[in-house]
């Protein structure tokens, strides 16, 4: 909590928050902003730049760019979340399960990501495309399986430094269960850790989703998407050569944006979590040290 | 020791022993050698060693952190060495023991209010305690250890070393305990709120009737408080007894070189610590590993062949213990002090 | 008892009007410390934390924390001017005239090397000793700090070594180049009372044998008393007192020194009592005009609270003090002069 209160401090981080708050209105309501139907034909009016009808002009089969890009939105982001939603429950339960769960549980679970993080990527998605079936869903959550070892590991090395620390300690021997402690302790400690790598990982699989459709997988054509609008904008790059910057500028404010909320997270105390705690010495000089320290 | 006076020790040590790393087929690194003591209702018994004695391993066993492998732990006659699972967490959750942790700042968490930390014994035991008798009694722990109530919506890194130190205490006490373990507790303050904490203990032990085990390197903070004092040397017992006789009139060469070496404003010992470090060349088997005989001898200017021979721990009068062969005669082969040695 | 350095030995160190400002500048953390050390004497700088004595004693090594400055003042090393000097001037500077020892020895040693090589090391560079004449004379210093088989000493790693045998590796460290003063910042604070009565004995002797200088900052009253000749007390940024620690431990000149011998280890070990000073000592930057102490003081009267810092003025042969009542109080000190003499 301190965490995000210290990085909304920060000038940047309350920039990105903005973009990434408009990014998702634009998701969740971009198909009622759009002036006109992102599917609508118009074949008198292919290859138009900006003008009083369309504002960002169409494309080769005349249709409304601005009102694509907003109702594109929705899908991709909405890819993202799917894939981050499924490595964050599949990384961060078993990985401070790991920790609590006994010696048996965690040689598997540790096992099991090494495993996980040795498979190629597309060999992976082929095959669960093969056996869940093509589309954007399969796609993202054989992405999330895939972050899954990320959080896992990331949330494992934040805790491990805190099971030995003396306030879990203290809290043992007051007689407080196991999901006490991870409640009460562990996870506020976890937390900012999990949201740098949850920005950074939403940056990765948005990507990875404009990649995909850009490529035309997951998601078939008239449906719009960032990335399927630079793929066919692409074709177009001697008629209109600015075309496939609209999209393009989207997807990089808004990864932009992730990557700088992820930096600012840090600074803003995540990594003061992960720190290992100081060695413990017995002197006062330590505490002088310090109110220097603070004091400059 | 009557019978009689084993009864009423709250805290009841006999012949513990705990080594770590022990598994089949390996010995472990022992740490604790048949340690005996006890402490009554009331009483403070400063328990005080260099690094590495087991001063902190003798407490962490008490209260079931660190592993016992050998005698018995007893609080209030029931015995809690073999506490496991359920059983363990319920003894824990009554709150009899407390154990306060070496380092404050440490051992609080730095993300949860003053009120939510010295509440969490109480909500960890649900059931024990409704809502609002909870914040009663949180309020009623901060005065008790002299803590404004206004302090008890900050959080640990917004007080100095002494107020965390008083949060930790009113945290043991919050739960009415009947011992009360402190690992180093004024080690990292300041002399002004090393016996402010000091006095709040000995405060506390009339108030509550608590039994105080006060765990420390330094002579000078359990001298003020303590009643009795147990010297451990290398995971053994060498030396025990009411604390002025103790500190005034050593028994055990360690503890003599102990009191005499403590900084002083205005030298109060009769002995000068260069009368009391060992000669050198040390005799070959005071080195060998692992040690032979007594633990002391490799450090012992009075240390023999006699020594080869582990000593054990000896009643003497006025509920004093010693473990030397030579407690008796050492003072005979002082010296004077060297010359060259200057203090 | 302490040694007696010549009364006209050459100062090794002086330090005037030392003002140090922290928070870059705009929080003032120490202000007006001056004194000497002259060459064989040991002087100590006691206080509280927060005081001062540490910022006082870092700004004399030229090792200030970020954002802490010297204002203004000067210190000078001999001959050198300490508060002017780029980073080559203090490099030449310590290991050679000026050595240091800190609390946390390990800290100062890098663990993959063996403490022989990190002690022949700088002979070779400093002094341009060959690799054989640096290992002697490194052999010859572990032995000259007291470390029984410095051959076998020469070739362990820090890991290897106890907290009190690290310590006496730094002294070796710091007295390797024969510097004119030494400077031990709270140096025995984390060992164990056995060795650190062993490492106070080898600084004493290391000041007998070499007539090295000796700077000792401590929070630990008694451990300034057991080494030092003459004691400096801070109190909140200010020296608050300065004297022969004989007679400032026998017959304080300001209430604050009084307080601090009833604070620390005083009394017979069985009725030890345990006196505390009230309140807190002012923060750094909200420093009270006229006496900083006056808050906390049983003796504050109408005069101490001017608006005026208060001067430090001479109170007697060689002592000096920064309260206003000196004169009308008779404060309690240790009776130690009656049990030495």
């Amino acid at each position: 909590m301190r965490t995000l209160r210290n990085t909304l401090r920060v000038p940047v981080a309350r920039g990105a928050l903005a973009v990434l708050l408009l990014v998702a209105l634009l998701a969740v309501f971009g198909g009622q902003l759009a002036p006109q139907d992102p599917l609508a034909q118009d074949t008198a009016h292919v290859l138009q730049g900006p003008s009083g009808a369309h504002l960002l002009g169409t494309d080769y089969l005349g249709r409304d760019v601005l009102s694509r890009l907003l109702s594109g939105t929705g899908l991709s982001v909405a890819g993202a979340l799917e894939a981050v939603g499924a490595a964050l429950v599949l990384g961060i339960v078993p990985g401070l399960a790991s920790l609590w769960l006994g010696r048996v549980f965690e040689w598997t679970a540790l096992r099991a990501v090494d495993a996980l993080m040795a498979l190629p990527f597309t060999l992976f998605a082929i095959a669960a495309v093969g056996v869940l079936g093509n589309g954007l869903h399969q796609a993202m959550l054989a992405l999330g399986v895939l972050l899954a070892p990320l959080f896992f590991r990331v949330t494992r090395a934040a805790a491990l430094g805190l099971r030995q620390v003396p306030y879990v300690e203290a809290a043992e021997l007051m007689g407080a269960s196991r999901s006490w402690v991870l409640r009460r302790h562990i996870w506020s400690k976890v937390l900012p850790t999990v949201a740098v790598t949850t920005a950074q990982a939403l940056a990765t699989s948005l990507l990875t989703v404009t990649s995909l459709t850009f490529l035309g997988l997951g998601v078939q054509p008239p449906a719009p998407t960032w990335g399927g609008m630079l793929a066919s904008d692409l074709g177009f790059l001697a008629q209109q050569p600015w075309a496939p910057v609209l999209p393009g500028v989207l997807i990089m404010l808004t990864v932009g944006a992730l990557h700088l909320l992820a930096d600012a997270l840090r600074d803003g105390g995540a990594a003061d979590a992960v720190r290992p705690v100081r060695a413990a010495a017995t002197a006062p000089v330590r505490e002088e040290k310090a109110d220097a320290a603070v004091a400059a | 020791m009557t019978a009689e006076q084993s009864t009423d020790a709250l805290l009841q040590v006999e012949d513990l022993s705990v080594a770590f790393g022990r598994r089949a087929g390996r010995p472990g690194q022992q740490v604790l050698h048949g340690v005996s003591l006890q402490a009554r209702a009331g009483e403070i018994l400063g328990v005080i060693g260099e690094t590495g004695s087991g001063k902190t391993t003798l407490a962490r066993s008490v209260v079931g952190l660190s592993p016992v492998t050998g005698g018995r732990i007893l609080v209030d006659g029931a015995e809690v060495t073999g506490l496991r699972g359920r059983a363990l967490r319920e003894f824990r959750r009554s709150g009899a023991v407390q154990y306060l942790f070496q380092d404050p700042l440490r051992s609080l968490d730095p993300d949860l209010t003053v009120r939510e930390l010295i509440g969490e014994p109480l909500a960890v035991a649900a059931g024990r305690a409704g809502r609002e008798e909870r914040a009663d009694r949180v309020l009623g722990a901060l005065q008790q250890v002299g803590l404004d109530a206004a302090l008890a919506d900050r959080l640990p890194g917004q007080l100095s070393g002494g107020q965390r130190q008083r949060v930790a205490i009113a945290r043991a006490v919050v739960t009415r305990p009947r011992l009360l373990l402190a690992d180093e507790p004024v080690s990292a303050l300041d002399a002004s709120n090393r016996n402010h904490v000091l006095r709040l203990f000995d405060r506390l032990r009339t108030e509550l009737d608590l039994a105080v085990v006060v765990i420390s390197h330094d002579l000078s903070s359990l001298a003020g408080i303590a009643d009795r004092i147990a010297v451990l040397y290398r995971g053994r017992l060498v030396e025990q007894g009411p604390t002025t006789e103790v500190l005034s009139q050593p028994l055990h060469p360690y503890t003599a070189l102990l009191t005499a070496s403590a900084p002083s404003v205005r030298r109060e010992h009769d002995l000068h610590p260069a009368q009391l470090r060992a000669g050198l060349p040390r005799p070959a088997w005071t080195l060998a590993q692992p040690a032979e005989g007594c633990g002391f001898a490799a450090r012992c200017r009075f240390a023999e062949e006699a020594c080869r021979a582990q000593p054990s721990l000896q009643p003497r009068v006025g509920s004093r213990e010693v473990a030397c062969h030579h407690a008796d005669d050492w003072r005979a082969g002082l010296t004077k002090t060297e010359p060259m040695l200057t203090r | 008892m302490p040694l007696s350095p010549p009364e006209q030995a050459p100062e090794v160190l002086a330090v005037e009007g030392l003002r140090i400002t922290v928070n870059g500048g705009r929080t003032e953390a120490v202000r007006d410390v001056s004194f000497t050390v002259r060459a064989g004497e040991s002087v100590g700088l006691v206080g509280e934390s927060g005081s001062g004595k540490t910022l006082t004693c870092r700004s004399v090594l030229g090792v200030l924390p970020p954002g802490c400055a010297v204002a203004e003042g000067t210190a000078r090393l001999g001959d050198t001017e300490l508060t002017a000097l780029d980073r080559r001037g203090w490099e030449r500077l310590r290991g050679q005239r000026l050595g240091a020892v800190f609390q946390d020895p390990a800290s100062y040693l890098n663990p993959s090397l063996t403490v022989g090589r990190q002690l022949a090391e700088p002979l070779r560079v400093r002094q341009g000793l060959s690799r054989s004449e640096a290992r002697e004379r490194a052999v010859q210093l572990l032995g000259a700090v007291g470390l029984h088989q410095p051959e076998e000493v020469f070739h362990r790693y820090p890991f290897e070594l106890s907290g009190g045998m690290l310590q006496r590796v730094l002294i070796a460290t710091a007295v390797a180049g024969d510097p004119e003063l030494l400077v031990a910042d709270e140096a025995t604070t984390a060992l164990d009372t056995v060795v650190q009565a062993e490492v106070l004995d080898l600084l004493a002797q290391l000041r007998a044998e070499r007539g090295l200088a000796l700077l000792l900052v401590s929070h630990d009253l008694a451990v300034v008393a057991e080494v030092c000749d003459r004691i400096l007390v801070f109190y909140a940024g200010e020296v608050v007192e300065d004297g022969p620690t004989e007679q400032v431990l026998a017959a304080p000149a300001h209430p604050y020194t009084e307080a601090l011998l009833r604070v620390a280890s005083i009394g017979d070990w069985g009725r030890r009592e345990l006196a505390v000073i009230p309140g807190r000592p002012p923060e750094a930057g909200e420093a009270p005009t006229g006496c900083r102490f006056a808050d906390r003081c049983e003796y504050a009267a109408p005069q101490c609270r001017s608006d005026q810092p208060v001067p430090l003025r001479p109170a007697g042969e060689g002592r000096r003090t920064r309260c206003v009542r000196a004169d009308d109080l008779a404060l309690a000190g240790t009776g130690r002069e009656e049990v030495t003499a």
